[in-house]
């Protein structure tokens, strides 16, 4: 199996299964489009992803590399966030800042199932909170000045359960 | 290179104005030019001279006033202005007119004519020049530095964001929107949130707010979503108050009791032993003169038992009186 080589933004060489590193669409069109040598001793530099994600990605990767193509986007069908498999669930146990860097790692290698598990748990993180909840579980401060909050209240205040 | 050829056009335009024996073709391009340019000096090529000297000593006053670079500038154009008539009009002869705006338009051409010109002319301009050449050296030196930064920064900086990694809490919504620009995956995220989720978001903060309203499609979730939850909620209140109608009308009682209307008259009513005797029914007017009557034919029987009451005794009377009179 030929190998490939990454190199994350810090200067770590990764050597990764060709196969696994074609999950990235755009190192698959990297290859496809430049031709690859099986004695090609090139690394592939990544310098937007640092060596903790991509260590985690390779990880993804690794296990996922046999799952079929993930289905393209139906703007009708029921988005669903309660279908993610134990397995990713137990790997996005991370804190939010790794979490941040593995959704920018899948959109720039474009990596389709981990962008979308990742923006699951996002999604997961917010559902079903008031937005004080919400405040609290991303550490933001309510910037709204008291007559804003007012105007946002009103214009919100059919959603709000009784 | 651009520079060059700009000057040894200039460097001709002067001896094309000398001898400008072709007078005709000036006259032939004329209308073109006039339309393009608002100085006609290049109709005549003297007074074009002229202008530009004048130009010239007006400008060299504005600059001993200040050395502002903008202001050398606008300057340097407005000399260029005359020159340039001359500097066209040969090209206009051998190609297109689209050479002229583009040499209106760029000031740096006009900085590299402005010398040339200067030298043409007589001493005063020529002191000009050399000023305004020293300015544009001034400002050559802050352009390279500038580009000299952003190409380091560049090189430094091979990302927009600051590295994230192993943050406990981050506010991710505004990393991924504002701060990084990947709307598409803040669109993915907004998409797997239900709305009543959607309202929450938009009352975050003023980033989530903005975010949540910059995606059309979850904001059309949003207020779809908030005008359902409306009519949802005014309905009930509408059945509430069919409801309370529906119960006026089984039994107006009830309605009055549930306002509080008339409830002594109910009790009235329902405790039986309270109950006042039945006044005296309501009259009409046309009947009083009947009741008026029936009163008064109530009282002659009145009187009429009475006078029988006391006729009894009265006969009593009478008798005995018959008796006593019978004595």
């Amino acid at each position: 199996m030929p190998n490939i080589k990454l190199q994350s933004s810090d200067g770590e060489v990764f050597e990764v299964d060709v196969d696994i590193a074609k999950c990235s669409v755009t190192i698959k069109t990297m290859l496809e489009d430049l031709g690859m040598d099986e004695d090609e001793e090139e690394v592939v530099p990544l310098p937007n992803v640092n060596s903790a994600i991509l260590r985690k990605v390779i990880q993804w990767a690794t296990y996922h590399k046999d799952d079929p193509p993930p289905p393209e986007d139906d703007e009708n069908k029921d988005k669903r966030t309660d279908d993610i498999s134990s397995w990713d669930a137990d790997f996005l146990k991370v804190d939010q800042g790794t979490l941040y860097e593995l959704i920018l790692a899948a959109n720039y290698l474009d990596i389709k199932g981990l962008l979308e598990v990742t923006c699951k748990t996002v999604a997961n993180m917010i559902k079903g909170k008031t937005p004080e909840e919400v405040r609290k579980t991303f550490n933001i401060k309510n910037d709204f000045s008291p007559s804003e909050e007012e105007q946002v209240r009103k214009e919100n205040e059919w959603c709000e359960e009784k | 290179m651009m520079d060059e050829t700009e000057n040894i056009n200039v460097n001709e335009t002067p001896r094309i104005l000398i001898n400008s024996t072709n007078r005709s073709w000036y006259d032939s391009v004329d209308s073109g030019y006039v339309s393009l340019t608002p100085q006609s000096g290049g109709y005549t090529p003297i007074i074009s001279g002229y202008k530009s000297r004048v130009s010239c000593i007006s400008s060299k006053r504005h600059h001993r006033i200040r050395l502002d670079p903008l202001q050398s500038d606008s300057r340097a154009q407005r000399l260029s202005m005359p020159q340039m008539t001359t500097q066209v009009s040969p090209r206009w002869k051998t190609s297109s007119p689209l050479p002229l705006s583009r040499i209106v338009l760029s000031p740096n051409r006009v900085k590299a004519t402005s010398p040339p010109i200067s030298s043409t002319d007589n001493q005063k301009p020529s002191k000009y020049s050399i000023t305004s050449l020293a300015t544009i050296v001034e400002i050559k030196p802050k352009r390279l530095d500038f580009s000299h930064c952003a190409l380091s920064g560049a090189l430094h900086h091979t990302r927009a964001t600051p590295d994230y990694t192993g943050r406990e809490t981050v506010d991710i919504l505004s990393l991924l929107g504002d701060r990084s620009n990947h709307w598409r995956i803040v669109s993915k995220i907004l998409s797997f949130l239900g709305p009543q989720d959607l309202c929450s978001v938009s009352m975050v903060s003023k980033t989530w707010r903005t975010i949540c309203m910059n995606d059309s499609k979850a904001n059309t979730r949003r207020l779809i979503h908030v005008i359902l939850r409306k009519n949802v909620k005014e309905n009930l209140k509408l059945i509430k108050k069919s409801k309370i109608e529906g119960d006026i009308q089984s039994s107006p009682k009830s309605r009055y009791a549930r306002k509080g209307y008339l409830l002594e008259v109910q009790n009235l009513l329902q405790v039986p032993g309270n109950q006042l005797p039945p006044g005296s029914p309501p009259v009409s007017p046309s009947k009083v003169k009947f009741h008026s009557f029936v009163k008064v034919s109530e009282f002659f029987q009145c009187i009429c038992d009475q006078v029988f009451i006391v006729d009894f005794p009265f006969h009593e009377v009478i008798s005995k009186n018959n008796h006593i009179l019978s004595r």
